[in-house]
């Protein structure tokens, strides 16, 4: 009977989600597979952070998805001389004239903020990415001598690869807990890139992201059936294997025959995923899974997440992180090439 | 033809010198004077004709057991008539050899006088030796048969080209053939292409003790043949790869289907008929891989 509810309430959210891929789908073009991996980070509860160039529209599909989620969100742009306590209140002079203070993006809308979208978070200091840390992790905050709860709150960061001056790197702590690194590219598809350029909606983007029904997935209910779904997929003996495997390889990909082109396999990996990135992985495989109409994790639901969820947990020899974008890639593909379901 | 000359001129001889009392009418000798071994036995015949009062006594003929030079004379038939105005007799001496040795050589049966009676003048007929080679039964050594060896004409040969180019057609399409039969059937590599991954899969799948394993094995083929791990949303490149297996891409798919429904759910299957029929797919495959099916 529980199970039969179950199913139920997993296919009506499933019908839900796809209608908030639809929705995204319309107005951002050419992003369908960064759509899905930003539902797949919802349902799975996990912090997203986007990569890519200037202009690329990573702004606007996250708002767009905001507000599909509804609730409360919130936004802040990282900049060299920001603080921690600009996140958490700013002060101002009252209509009295007397200096007053207020409760900052981070806590202004409480337990209803559902997205927070630190804009171009590498440009913000060490000092802020350690309280952005603590935050997402336990998703509460000390302040006004009273504790701030935030049980529904997603960071959806972003980050310009292209420009690095006066900006702090993120530190690989930091980086552990975002759930994914999205890239955002600009499409190929010159049709797509014509309408981009030339259709006429694409120049307004506040507008287009009004066209996104708003409220569809009651947000204050995801944490609860997040758990549903990692609790109604399974993952076989042989789905476990396989991921230990992967894990291994992320480690040391020399043992596994991976070899990339002008890179010293030895000395490329300082530290491969670590166990709360592959515990993350099962975590958005199963929501892959879900959106698929399966009970059970498949090798294909792993590797549809497996980039974006490992690739930028793996931390570099500093040789390396120059080309850390393009090795990254290189290497996860070829992990996936290498590696095979054991028996 | 010598033989018969010299006879012929002996005859006429003998009836000019005794002005015709008695003459040798005719000589018969054996018809080969080769080969003669040891226990043959010899006849020559002879008829003489002689004027009256001239007889033939039965003193006068030679006695029968003599034996000169290792023949013996075995027996002596004579036969006389009237014959116009005197006789007529037809002799008949009948010789044996019984030369021993392991050497050829020349041997004959001797002359012999028959002497008539009755009238006033000695009458004598004289029958000459006759010579014949002895052959010995067991030959003294090789350089002796070897001079003793006579000419013999060599057989005809059968035309062999035909049946020889039959043959060796035959014996080509036999061996392509069973080539053929070793290329398509055989698990082993033994040419070009025969140890194919589909082929290795093949043979291993008898050892496969668990359903995973057995699995693992085909899995493992593909793999090798795509050069990188193969799942199934990547069966479309994988047949645009390799097109020798486009035939079979429906059983490729109901493969991964399968393997995904046993590796990845809690699905069981009978391990058995799953060997069976992996090893049916592996089959197939393995004619694709070797391009015969």
């Amino acid at each position: 009977m529980a199970s039969a509810a179950n199913d139920g309430q997993l296919a009506d959210w499933r019908s839900r989600a796809l209608k908030l891929e639809q929705e995204v789908k319309s107005v951002i073009v050419g992003q369908d597979a960064a759509i899905r991996l930003i539902n797949i980070a919802i349902f799975a509860r996990g912090h997203v952070m986007l990569e890519g160039g200037v202009g690329v529209g990573k702004t606007t599909l996250l708002q767009s998805v905001a507000r599909g989620i509804g609730g409360a969100y919130e936004r802040i742009e990282g900049t060299v001389d920001l603080m921690p306590n600009d996140l958490v209140y700013h002060t101002f002079l009252g209509p009295d004239g007397r200096p007053q203070i207020d409760e900052g993006p981070l806590l202004r809308a409480g337990e209803n903020l559902s997205v927070f979208f630190f804009n171009e978070i590498n440009r913000a200091r060490p000092q802020v990415h350690a309280l952005m840390l603590r935050v997402m992790a336990e998703r509460n905050l000390h302040a006004f001598k009273r504790e701030y709860r935030l049980p529904h709150m997603i960071v959806f960061a972003d980050r310009n690869q292209v420009e690095k001056n006066e900006t702090f790197e993120i530190p690989s702590a930091a980086r552990d807990r975002f759930m994914m690194e999205i890239p955002i590219n600009i499409p190929e598809d010159k049709a797509l890139r014509k309408s981009l350029v030339f259709d006429t909606r694409f120049q307004h983007a506040e507008k287009l992201t009004h066209t996104v029904e708003s409220g569809l997935l009651p947000f204050d209910q995801l944490n609860d059936f997040s758990d549903l779904i990692q609790q109604h997929v399974q993952s076989s003996t042989a789905i476990e294997d396989y991921v230990i495997e992967l894990w291994s390889a992320t480690q040391k990909p020399q043992d596994f025959g991976i070899t990339l082109e002008g890179v010293d396999m030895q000395r490329l990996i300082m530290a491969g995923a670590s166990p709360r990135g592959m515990g993350m992985l099962l975590k958005a495989a199963r929501v892959h899974a879900w959106l698929m109409e399966r009970d059970f994790v498949y090798p294909e639901d792993i590797h549809a997440v497996f980039h974006e969820v490992i690739a930028h947990r793996l931390v570099f020899n500093s040789m390396y992180e120059s080309r850390r974008t393009l090795l990254a890639r290189e290497l996860t593909a070829k992990i996936l090439q290498t590696v095979a379901v054991p028996a | 033809m010598k033989k018969a000359l010299i006879v012929s001129l002996c005859l006429w001889a003998s009836t000019l010198a005794n002005a015709a009392p008695a003459t040798l009418v005719s000589l018969q000798n054996p018809r080969a004077s080769t080969g003669i071994e040891i226990g043959d036995v010899l006849q020559r015949s002879l008829v003489i004709e002689s004027e009256t009062p001239y007889e033939l006594p039965g003193s006068a003929l030679p006695i029968k057991g003599a034996r000169i030079d290792g023949v013996e004379l075995v027996n002596i038939a004579v036969k006389g008539d009237k014959h116009g105005k005197g006789h007529r007799y037809e002799i008949t001496l009948t010789y044996q050899v019984f030369q021993g040795g392991a050497k050829p050589l020349v041997m004959r049966l001797p002359q012999t006088t028959l002497a008539l009676t009755g009238g006033s003048e000695a009458a004598n007929i004289t029958v000459p030796a006759w010579h014949f080679w002895y052959s010995p039964l067991v030959v003294g050594d090789i350089h002796t048969a070897r001079s003793n060896l006579q000419p013999q004409i060599k057989p005809a040969l059968l035309p062999e080209a035909t049946s020889s180019a039959r043959l060796s057609v035959a014996v080509a399409v036999l061996v392509l053939g069973l080539i053929g039969l070793l290329y398509i059937n055989a698990e082993r590599r033994w040419l070009p292409w025969m140890g194919g991954h589909f082929a290795q899969a093949y043979r291993q799948l008898r050892k496969a003790k668990t359903q995973g394993q057995a699995l693992n094995i085909v899995h493992q083929a593909f793999n090798r043949v795509y050069g990188q791990t193969l799942f199934r949303p990547q069966l479309a490149e994988f047949l645009a790869a390799h097109p020798q297996y486009q035939s079979h891409a429906a059983a490729i798919e109901a493969f991964f289907a399968r393997s995904e429904s046993l590796l990845f759910t809690r699905e069981q299957s009978d391990l058995p008929a799953l060997i069976k029929d992996l090893q049916q797919l592996s089959r197939q495959l393995r004619d694709a891989e070797r391009r015969v099916a």
